[in-house]
């Protein structure tokens, strides 16, 4: 189901920069074209502060979230910023968008986490069952 | 070949005999992959040198590019990197937990999460042993491919 998803949203990011790449050549409409590859720049930048992240090691998950969310929340504000996104008085729309996905995000993998904690913990009990016989 | 396994109550160590009427290629073949199973890591303990048997090892751990190697009753150190050991182990039941822990997965209680969202591992002795996120499918892996080995 992950790796459907995933595929599904990969090739919804291709088409989506299709679409507007496409007929911005055809009718010289660029500013959609535009804005699709300014979000494609921001989530690069976001996602190699975010592999910066991982080489901290950080013990504790949840600060590695939050130090994450952080990264995200700076950098789309300040893009959006400089790109005109939005204006000032709606900013808090850029917290709105994003946070409520971290958070989804966040529990979505405790639940797996626990998941394959449990999986492990029955495996490790068949296999002292099985090194006892 | 006939296989008698027999457990005897208070057996120190694992034995293996191997009875045989004439010793052709298949008894020698046979004796080296008994030997193959004992595999054998130096280390030191306050200045003198050991041989570790690997199935004693309960876990080895890296600490300032230095490598510390634990079983029941003692602490060693190693001359070997990290990731020299996983190298040397990775044929053992050996899984790596984090980016400084290997483990022996015989010595491995259960896995528990705590309340900030870290794992831990429990090994049979009580001793606790922190678990990477990044790791857990690497762990989940490793079980399921030694189960796999012994069906």
């Amino acid at each position: 189901m992950k790796k459907f998803i995933k595929k599904l949203l990969m090739f919804f990011g291709l088409a989506s920069i299709s679409a507007t790449v496409i007929p911005a050549i055809v009718n010289s409409y660029w500013e959609a074209a535009i804005f699709a590859f300014q979000l494609l720049f921001m989530l690069l930048v976001v996602f190699l502060l975010q592999l910066l992240t991982e080489k901290l090691s950080l013990k504790i998950p949840l600060l590695k979230y939050f130090i994450d969310l952080v990264i995200t929340l700076s950098v789309g504000l300040s893009f959006g910023w400089i790109w005109k996104w939005y204006e000032p008085s709606y900013a808090w729309m850029m917290f709105a968008m994003i946070i409520p996905v971290y958070v989804i995000g966040y529990f979505l993998d405790i639940v797996k986490v626990k998941k394959d904690v449990k999986v492990i913990n029955q495996q490790i009990k068949r296999r002292r069952e099985k090194l006892r016989e | 070949m006939k296989l008698i396994k027999k457990q005897i109550d208070g057996q120190a160590e694992t034995e293996v005999e191997v009875r045989y009427a004439k010793m052709d290629t298949e008894v020698i073949k046979l004796i080296e992959r008994i030997e193959q199973t004992e595999n054998f890591i130096c280390g030191t303990d306050n200045g003198r040198q050991y041989k570790i048997r690997t199935s004693d090892i309960y876990y080895a751990e890296s600490v300032d590019k230095k490598t510390f190697i634990y079983t029941k009753e003692a602490v060693f150190r190693s001359n070997l990197r990290l990731y020299q050991l996983i190298e040397i182990l990775k044929a053992d039941d050996f899984v790596q937990v984090s980016k400084f822990c290997l483990i022996n997965m015989n010595a491995l209680e259960s896995i528990r999460t705590l309340f900030n969202s870290r794992l831990e591992a429990i090994l049979i002795n009580g001793e606790k042993v922190n678990v990477s996120r990044t790791y857990l499918t690497n762990v989940n892996m490793a079980f399921a491919s030694k189960a796999g080995d012994s069906e």
